[in-house]
C-alpha cells in the first residue's frame, strides 16, 4: 500500500463515519494528502494518525482546545512541540484534530463547538474524555493510532469505554512540550493492539536535557512471576458489579498465567486527604491556562469565551493560591506519593478498575441537561481510580478486559512503578494473547468495512 | 593514631573497621577538636556529644561508615533529638525533632554519627555564614574571613578538622561556594538525586555535603544516592563514567562580571593538569548560562521557596513570624512585596525549563565536562559581607555575584563538583568547578579522582597557628 492509498482510505472512512461518530473536530485532509505525496521516512511512514485538540502541536495545524474563542480567531500552531516533531519523524501523517471536551477537563467529549462524539460501541453513549475523539477514531477503525493526553485519566478512561489499549506513561518519561511543565499531564497514544503501544513507547520515550521533570531509570525486573495486588472498588467511588467483575476476571487470568495475586493495595490509594493539596495544584494549572488564553486573545476573558462548565472552573481559579502554598502542597503530595510507592516494594503491579462505571449515556454527561454541578461531581467520580497516579507520576495502562451484558467494553487498570512501562506492556500483551480484543469490532465499524 | 585531620572518612572508616580505632575513640577525638577550635571557628548551631557518644556504642559495625563522626547543616535534614532552625533566631529554642527525615535516617544507616548541627546563614540565603542566632562563623584558613555560605558551618568544620564529612545542601551554590573558599571537595548532585525531604518541594536545592577527598565524595555519594520513588523531581538515570579521554570546555571569564586573577589562574592550572591527563581542553564562554534572560523567573522561584521555608518556620512556631524572629534582610525580603502567586511560580518553572533546554542544546556536541571558577573572587572578610543598614540588600547582591558560576546549574539540574586548586597569592583557598550533564555525577567524580590521584588537588591543612590545635 502506498502512503497515499493509506491516507485516502482513512479519510474515506473518517468521512463515512463523521455524522454517526463525529470523532474529528478539525479535519486537515488536504494537508494530509499533500504530506502523503512527500518523501516520507521513518518506521511508521505513511500511517495516518489524528492528534487530540490539546497540547501537541505541529506547525500549521489548528489548535482550538475545543474552545470557541480560539476557534473564532482561527488559532494555528507556529511550531512543532517535541511530541509533534517526533510523530512527524516517525513518518505519521496527521489527518487533523480529534475532538476533546473544552480544555480537556471533562470525562465526556461533547464540546459545544463540535457537538457530541458518539461511542462506536453504542452511539447513544459517551466515549468519555478527554482524549475522546482520538478513542472514537481508533475504535471505529479510522486510524490505528491516535495521539492522546492524560492529566487525570484522559487516556485511560476513553480507552476503557471504547475497548482500546491506553498507556499513561510516567511523569517526565516523554517531554510534553518545549516549555510547559505539568505535574500531572502526560502525552501518549491510544491503540488497538499492545504491540502498537509498545512500539510507540519505545519510539517516543525520552526527555530532553534541561527538562525539569524526569522519569527514573526502569526498575530492574527480577522475576517472570509478578506480584500483583488487586483493589476492585474504592469506598469514595464504589465500582459497579460489572467493573468489579472485570478486575476479578483479569486477576484470574493473570493467576492462571502463573502470577501471584493478592487482594490488597496501598493504603494511600484509598485516602482522600491528599485531594486538598491536589486541588491547589489543579487551580494553579487552570489559572495558568486561563492566563495563557487571555494573553492569546489580548484581553480579559468573559463568560462568552467558554462553556459554562469551564467558566465555573475559571471563576473558582480566581482565588489564586500563593507560590508558597503551591510548594507546600507539592510537598504534601510528594510525601503521600512516597508513601504510596512503598507498597510497590513488595508488589510489582496494582490491578484496579479504570472507572467506577461502564460507558455512561451522552445525555447523562451533558452539562445542559444535568447541570454543571452534577456533571462536575460525576467527572470527579470518573477520575477517582486514575487520577492518583497522575499525582504520583506512576505509569498506568488501561486494557479492555471486560464486557457488559450489553456488549460495551470495560477496562481494567494496571499500575507500575515510575519508569516501569515495559512491565505493564508485557502483562497487557499476555492478556491480549488470551482475550484477542483487537479482533472485536463495534457494529458501526463493521458496517463500513 | 595519625593526626586526626589526616583522616578522610574512607580512611577513618577503614581504621575503625580494622579495629585500629573504636567508634568511641573517633567521636572523642572529634569532640576534642571541636572543643579546642570552636571558640575561634563558631561553626556549631547545636551539639549533642552525649548522644554521639551513646551512638558510638551501638553503631552497626557492618555499616560502610560505621563510627565516622559528622555534622548536619542546620537546614534541610532532621534527626531525632536535633533542632532544625534554618539559622533563624526565632526557631533557636523550638523543640527537637522527634523523628529522622529520610536523609537523616539514610546517614544513620550508613553508620555516620552525628555530633550536632552546623551553622548556616538565616534561611540559607547568603554567601557568608554570620547568622544573628549563632554568631559569625570563621574560615579556618584566615579567621577574619568567611568560609562562605550557605553551608558555611559545614565547610569550616570539615576544613578545621572537626569531622571528615559534613552534610550540606546547594540551592544556588551553597555546597560548592564554601567548598571553594575552604579548600574542600563539594558535590552538588543532579536535581532529584538526593531530595530534601522536609515537606517543601524546591526546584533548585539538592543535598549532599563537603568532603576532604574526592574518594570520600564518591563513596558517600554511592551510599546516599537513591531518589525516593514518588518524588516530584525524578532523578535522571545515572550514567556510568567513561575512561575515555574527555573534551572539556574551559571558562575563565563571565559575561557579566570580572573574574579575579587567582580564580582565573586556578582554572588555568587545573586545565593544565587535565591536559596532562590526556583530556582535550577547549576554551569556551559562559554566555549560554548567563541568567539575565530569566532573571524574573529565577527571582519568582527563589522568593516562593524562601516564603515556603518561612511558612514552614511558622508551622514550627505555631504563629506568624515577627520582626524580631528574623534578621533585617529576611524581614525585608518577606515583606517588601507580595510573593509570586502559584501560577507565576509554574510559569517561572516553564520559562526556566525553556532556557535550560536551550542552554544544553549543544552541550554533548561541544564537550563532556565544563571547567569554571567556583567564584569571581577569593573569600572576602566577614566584615565586608556583614549586614549594612545603609544598603540593606547589599548582602543579597554580593551573594548573587558570588554564585554567578554556580546558580545556573541549580536551574538546569546539572551535577557539579567543586575541587580545591592551587591558589597562589590568596590567603584562603580557591576552587574550580567541574560540571556535567544531568545524571553524570559518576563522570565528575571519576575525573575528580583522576586529578586527586595525580596530585593536582590542593587539599591542604589550615595552619591554625595560635589556635587550640
Amino acid at each position: 500500500m502506498s502512503a497515499r492509498e493509506a491516507v485516502t482510505a482513512a479519510i474515506a472512512r473518517a468521512e463515512a463515519l463523521q455524522d454517526s461518530v463525529n470523532a474529528i473536530s478539525i479535519p486537515t485532509y488536504d494537508l494530509a494528502r499533500t504530506i502523503a505525496e512527500t518523501n516520507l521516512s521513518g518506521p511508521f511512514a505513511g500511517v495516518p494518525i489524528v492528534l487530540k485538540d490539546q497540547l501537541v502541536e505541529q506547525q500549521g495545524l489548528p489548535l482550538h482546545q475545543s474552545n470557541v474563542a480560539l476557534k473564532r480567531i482561527g488559532a494555528v500552531s507556529q511550531r512543532d512541540t517535541d511530541f509533534g516533531r517526533r510523530l512527524r519523524e516517525l513518518g505519521f501523517v496527521t489527518l487533523g484534530r480529534s475532538s476533546a471536551p473544552e480544555f480537556g477537563i471533562q470525562t465526556t467529549t461533547q464540546p459545544k463547538v463540535n457537538g457530541r462524539t458518539a461511542n462506536p460501541w453504542d452511539l447513544t453513549r459517551s466515549v468519555s474524555g478527554s482524549s475522546g475523539g482520538s478513542a472514537a477514531a481508533v475504535a471505529a477503525g479510522i486510524v490505528p493510532i491516535a495521539h492522546a493526553a492524560d492529566g487525570g485519566g484522559s487516556i485511560r478512561l476513553p480507552a476503557a469505554w471504547t475497548g482500546l489499549v491506553g498507556l499513561k506513561p510516567s511523569r517526565g518519561a516523554i517531554s510534553i512540550a518545549p516549555e510547559v511543565v505539568s505535574l500531572t499531564a502526560v502525552e501518549f497514544v491510544l491503540t488497538r493492539t499492545v504491540r502498537d503501544s509498545r512500539a510507540l513507547w519505545l519510539a517516543l520515550r525520552g526527555d530532553t536535557e534541561g527538562d525539569i521533570l524526569r522519569a527514573p531509570a526502569p526498575p530492574s525486573r527480577t522475576a517472570e512471576r509478578l506480584r500483583i495486588g488487586i483493589v476492585d472498588s474504592l469506598t469514595h467511588a464504589p465500582a459497579t458489579a460489572d467493573c468489579r467483575d472485570a478486575v476479578t476476571s483479569a486477576a484470574h487470568l493473570l493467576e492462571a498465567m502463573g502470577h501471584h495475586i493478592e487482594v490488597t493495595g496501598p493504603q494511600a490509594y484509598g485516602e482522600t486527604d491528599w485531594l486538598r493539596a491536589a486541588g491547589i495544584v489543579a487551580v494553579t494549572d487552570f489559572a495558568g491556562r486561563f492566563d495563557s488564553l487571555a494573553a492569546r486573545l489580548g484581553r480579559a476573558l468573559t463568560s462568552e469565551d467558554m462553556e459554562p462548565y469551564a467558566w465555573s472552573i475559571f471563576e473558582a481559579a480566581h482565588h489564586r493560591p500563593t507560590g508558597e502554598a503551591l510548594l507546600a502542597a507539592l510537598g504534601e503530595i510528594q510525601a503521600w506519593s512516597i508513601r504510596m510507592l512503598t507498597w510497590w516494594t513488595d508488589f510489582d503491579v496494582l490491578l484496579t478498575p479504570v472507572c467506577f462505571e461502564p460507558p455512561a449515556s451522552l445525555d447523562e454527561m451533558d452539562a445542559e441537561l444535568v447541570g454543571v454541578e452534577a456533571l462536575r461531581t460525576r467527572v470527579g467520580l470518573h477520575c477517582r481510580y486514575t487520577q492518583p497516579f497522575n499525582f504520583t507520576g506512576q505509569p498506568a495502562i488501561s486494557v479492555p478486559v471486560g464486557v457488559t451484558s450489553d456488549g460495551l467494553p470495560i477496562g481494567v487498570q494496571m499500575v507500575g512503578t515510575p519508569g516501569g512501562e515495559l512491565v505493564l506492556l508485557e502483562l497487557a500483551a499476555e492478556l491480549e494473547a488470551v482475550l484477542a480484543w483487537p479482533e472485536r469490532w463495534p457494529a458501526v465499524a463493521e458496517q463500513h468495512q | 593514631m595519625r593526626d586526626w585531620i589526616e583522616y578522610d572518612a574512607t580512611a577513618l572508616a577503614e581504621a575503625i573497621r580494622t579495629g585500629r580505632m573504636s567508634p568511641r575513640e573517633a567521636v572523642v577525638a572529634a569532640i576534642a577538636r571541636v572543643e579546642a577550635l570552636e571558640p575561634d571557628l563558631r561553626c556549631l548551631a547545636q551539639a549533642d556529644f552525649e548522644a554521639a557518644l551513646a551512638s558510638a556504642e551501638t553503631v552497626d559495625p557492618s555499616a560502610p561508615f560505621a563510627g565516622v563522626p559528622i555534622l548536619l547543616k542546620d537546614y534541610g535534614v532532621v534527626q531525632i533529638g536535633l533542632r532544625q532552625t534554618l539559622g533563624m533566631r526565632g526557631l533557636a529554642h523550638t523543640r527537637a525533632a522527634t523523628g529522622d527525615s529520610r536523609l537523616g535516617a539514610k546517614l544513620k544507616q550508613a553508620g555516620f554519627i552525628t555530633l550536632g548541627t552546623a551553622t548556616c546563614p538565616e534561611l540559607s540565603l547568603l554567601s557568608s555564614t554570620q547568622p544573628a542566632a549563632y554568631g559569625i562563623t570563621a574560615n579556618p584558613w584566615a579567621l577574619s574571613h568567611t568560609p562562605g555560605g550557605s553551608s558555611g558551618g559545614s565547610a569550616a568544620a570539615v576544613a578545621g578538622g572537626y569531622v571528615p564529612f559534613a552534610h550540606g545542601n546547594d540551592g544556588g551554590g551553597s555546597i560548592r561556594l564554601p567548598a571553594g573558599w575552604t579548600g574542600l571537595v563539594g558535590l552538588k548532585p543532579s536535581r532529584g538525586r538526593i531530595g530534601s525531604d522536609d515537606g517543601v518541594v524546591d526546584l533548585t536545592l539538592t543535598d549532599f555535603g563537603l568532603c576532604r577527598s574526592v574518594r570520600d565524595a564518591a563513596a558517600i555519594f554511592n551510599t546516599l544516592a537513591d531518589a525516593p520513588a514518588g518524588a516530584v523531581f525524578g532523578a535522571p538515570a545515572r550514567t556510568p563514567a567513561t575512561s575515555d579521554r574527555l573534551r572539556i570546555g574551559v571558562v575563565t571569564s563571565h559575561p557579566d562580571h570580572e573574574v579575579a586573577a587567582p580564580c582565573r589562574a586556578a582554572v588555568e592550572e587545573m586545565a593544565g593538569a587535565l591536559r596532562t591527563l590526556g583530556h582535550t581542553l577547549v576554551e569556551t564562554g559562559f554566555e549560554p548560562f548567563a541568567l539575565n534572560p530569566i532573571a524574573d523567573a529565577v527571582s519568582a522561584v527563589v522568593i516562593a521557596q524562601i516564603r515556603a521555608k518561612a511558612s514552614w518556620a511558622e508551622g514550627q512556631l505555631g504563629r506568624r513570624l515577627a520582626e524580631d524572629d528574623v534578621e533585617p534582610l529576611t524581614w525585608l525580603l518577606l515583606n517588601a512585596a507580595p510573593g509570586p502567586d502559584a501560577p507565576a511560580v509554574m510559569a517561572a518553572w516553564s520559562k526556566i525549563q525553556a532556557w535550560a533546554r536551550s542552554a544544553l542544546a549543544n552541550w554533548s556536541k561541544s564537550f563532556d565536562l565544563l571547567l569554571t571558577p567556583v567564584t569571581l573572587e577569593p573569600a572576602p572578610s566577614n566584615e565586608a559581607l556583614a549586614f549594612n543598614p545603609a544598603e540593606p540588600v547589599g548582602q543579597a547582591l554580593r551573594t548573587a555575584a558570588h554564585c554567578a558560576f554556580l546558580q545556573p546549574f541549580n536551574l538546569t539540574g546539572q551535577p557539579a563538583l567543586a575541587l580545591p586548586a592551587r591558589a597562589d597569592g590568596a590567603i584562603t583557598p580557591v576552587g574550580v568547578q567541574l560540571v556535567a550533564l544531568p545524571g553524570c555525577e559518576d563522570q565528575l567524580l571519576a575525573t575528580g579522582l583522576q586529578l586527586e590521584v595525580a596530585g593536582a588537588l590542593e587539599i591542604g591543612r589550615p595552619s591554625l597557628v595560635g589556635l587550640g590545635a
